[in-house]
């Protein structure tokens, strides 16, 4: 499989007033593989979007190169513009005050493709997303997923086989957001394209993404398939329920549990890295005679990795 | 970048532009009829109360070159500020095409629509008002390098747009300057010496100078050429033209330094 995306030893810093400097994004190296589904995840200011905006060629790399399946974006920007559609975050990205239909026609031309090939491109996007009932409409009179359909729908009009999309279910509600994860999945695996997705919603990363990275302060914290790195940390993780609260002494004995009480029930998180922690962990309920209400096994969550991950450079750096 | 490319990006800004301008036609037309209402104060000011003396027509002439200034500049803070404000103008960066083609296109679509708006207000003046009309077609060489001078302004103010984000005060005081001082109203010879040495080198007055002697005083336009003056017409016009596309290139080179394309 041929690169899609590489960055090499990319960095951005930025200007902050007369004398200081901001880096952005502190030297990433990076792959991503065509037809990959990519996560891109981190806190705010971590460095996501300007990747994103570098890659896009909106902001120019202090040093380092991108290239975009084999363009390098500085040089050959006709070329790598050729291969990406984005939909970025915090903006329309398309004119409200157009329909659906002209917003698309318009998009296609300025990415250079002649109306009479958009036609049928843009009649597909529209039946495939839903939109045709309403392709004469303003799109400023639309519901916010429909607008963000519209937006993918643009960044999809060239048929370009790269597709970034920088926080792509902000601000829908559920039923828009599974719509929105339904055709980022349909674009990956039925047509093939490789998709940069950028979120603070871990669990939209954790159900589409087939490739996770993490940064923070600008570096790249991990990149793992998503799998993998959901098993990052070995340790299983028990949900251990008692009826009524601990006793001081009592909480004493669960030192390596997280223990949290609410009204008349105790729940206790236990990480336990071999099964005579287990064990030991049930001894100790048996011992001191707390009543058992459920014990049940963890699943692994991104939430978890990502905080811990996040957490543990934070205190490195 | 072929010709069918850049006919391409014309065709586009075109329709573009007209349907953003007929979906705010409320505001377009209301800003049409200020600005004929604009010139008829100025009309009554000048001519103590008779806006039907024939020459009239030379100020409207002016005026004329003037309302497509004016309209570029316009044009150029406040759709490129709205553009930026939406996230249109990153998606117009993410063109194959080069950004500055992409822009003087728009400015050539929007001179296209000017003309329109230009055709109703001189319908309103001249049929309205009685205003003396006096246009010919030996004026239109003149008129379209002129345009071209004015392009220049007009990708000098996009690029201040993109990197202050709001020029609205930059574009109505140069539209502003070119009204009064770049012999729109009054012929440069009534302004005192040092303002004519600055109003000559302004875009537009070259060009309303020669307008005037060529389709009001009907000077042949053979003389113009004769007299160097269509030449210093071309240089001042090409030279704002270069001067804001270099401006624009280094402008866009700026934003893309600062990563402050899409903030507003």
């Amino acid at each position: 499989m041929n690169n899609a995306i590489e960055l090499c030893h990319l960095k951005k810093t930025y200007k902050k007033g007369s004398t200081e400097t901001f880096k952005a994004v502190d030297d990433i190296t990076l792959t991503i593989k065509q037809g990959q589904l990519f996560g891109f995840l981190g806190p705010n200011g971590a460095g996501k979007t300007t990747t994103i905006k570098m890659i896009c060629s909106l902001v120019s790399p202090s040093s380092g190169t991108v290239s975009i399946n084999g363009f390098d974006t500085i040089k050959q920007h006709g070329k790598c513009m050729q291969q990406i559609g984005a939909v970025l975050e915090g903006t329309r990205n398309i004119y409200w005050q157009l329909s659906p239909w002209e917003n698309l026609l318009y998009f296609g031309r300025l990415k250079g493709i002649h109306t009479k090939h958009l036609i049928k491109r843009a009649e597909y996007l529209l039946n495939e997303f839903k939109l045709w009932q309403r392709k004469d409409d303003n799109v400023g009179s639309f519901s916010r997923g429909m607008q963000q359909k519209v937006a993918i729908a643009c960044a999809l009009i060239a048929d370009p086989p790269i597709i970034l999309l920088d926080e792509p279910t902000l601000g829908l509600d559920v039923q828009a957001s599974r719509t929105v994860k339904r055709i980022i999945t349909n674009l990956v695996k039925n047509e093939g394209k490789t998709v940069v997705l950028t979120t603070h919603q871990l669990d939209v990363a954790e159900q589409l993404c087939d490739r996770i990275a993490i940064i923070r302060g600008g570096k790249i914290v991990t990149d793992k398939p998503t799998k993998e790195l959901l098993h990052l940390f070995k340790e299983e993780s028990y949900c251990v329920s008692i009826r009524g609260h601990l006793t001081q002494q009592q909480k004493k004995s669960f030192t390596a549990c997280t223990i949290k009480e609410k009204e008349e029930k105790t729940t206790l998180h236990c990480s336990v890295s071999e099964p005579q922690q287990l064990y030991n962990l049930l001894d100790t309920i048996r011992n001191l005679d707390v009543p058992l209400r459920s014990i049940t096994k963890e699943k692994h969550s991104l939430e978890k990795v990502f905080v811990r991950l996040v957490q543990h450079k934070g205190e490195q750096s | 970048m072929t010709l069918s490319t850049l006919a391409l990006t014309f065709y586009n800004e075109v329709r573009l532009n007209l349907q953003l301008n007929l979906h705010y036609r409320f505001n377009m037309l209301m800003r049409l009829i200020a600005m004929c209402l604009k010139f008829i104060g100025y009309s009554l000011f000048l001519f103590n109360g008779d806006i039907t003396s024939p020459e009239l027509s030379s100020t409207l002439l002016g005026y004329l070159v003037w309302f497509y200034a004016f309209f570029l500049l316009l044009d150029m803070s406040y759709v490129l500020r709205d553009e930026i404000q939406e996230g249109t103008v990153e998606q117009m960066f993410m063109s194959p095409m080069p950004v500055a083609s992409i822009l003087l296109s728009r400015i050539f679509a929007t001179f296209l629509l000017i003309t329109a708006k230009a055709s109703i207000a001189l319908s309103i003046l001249a049929f309205g008002f009685n205003i003396p009309v006096k246009l010919s077609l030996a004026g239109l060489p003149i008129f379209i390098i002129s345009i071209f001078g004015i392009a220049g302004l007009g990708l000098l103010i996009g690029a201040t747009t993109l990197l202050t984000k709001r020029t609205e005060s930059l574009g109505v005081l140069i539209a502003n300057v070119i009204l009064f001082f770049g012999g729109t109203i009054l012929p440069i010879d009534k302004l005192p010496i040092w303002v004519q040495a600055i109003a000559r080198t302004l875009p537009t007055t070259k060009g309303i100078i020669m307008l005037r002697n060529v389709v009001i005083n009907n000077q042949p336009f053979a003389d113009i050429i004769r007299d160097g003056s269509l030449l210093g017409l071309i240089i001042n016009s090409f030279g704002y033209f270069a001067l804001g596309l270099l401006v624009f290139n280094w402008g866009v080179k700026r934003i893309k330094q600062s990563g402050s394309l899409g903030q507003y």
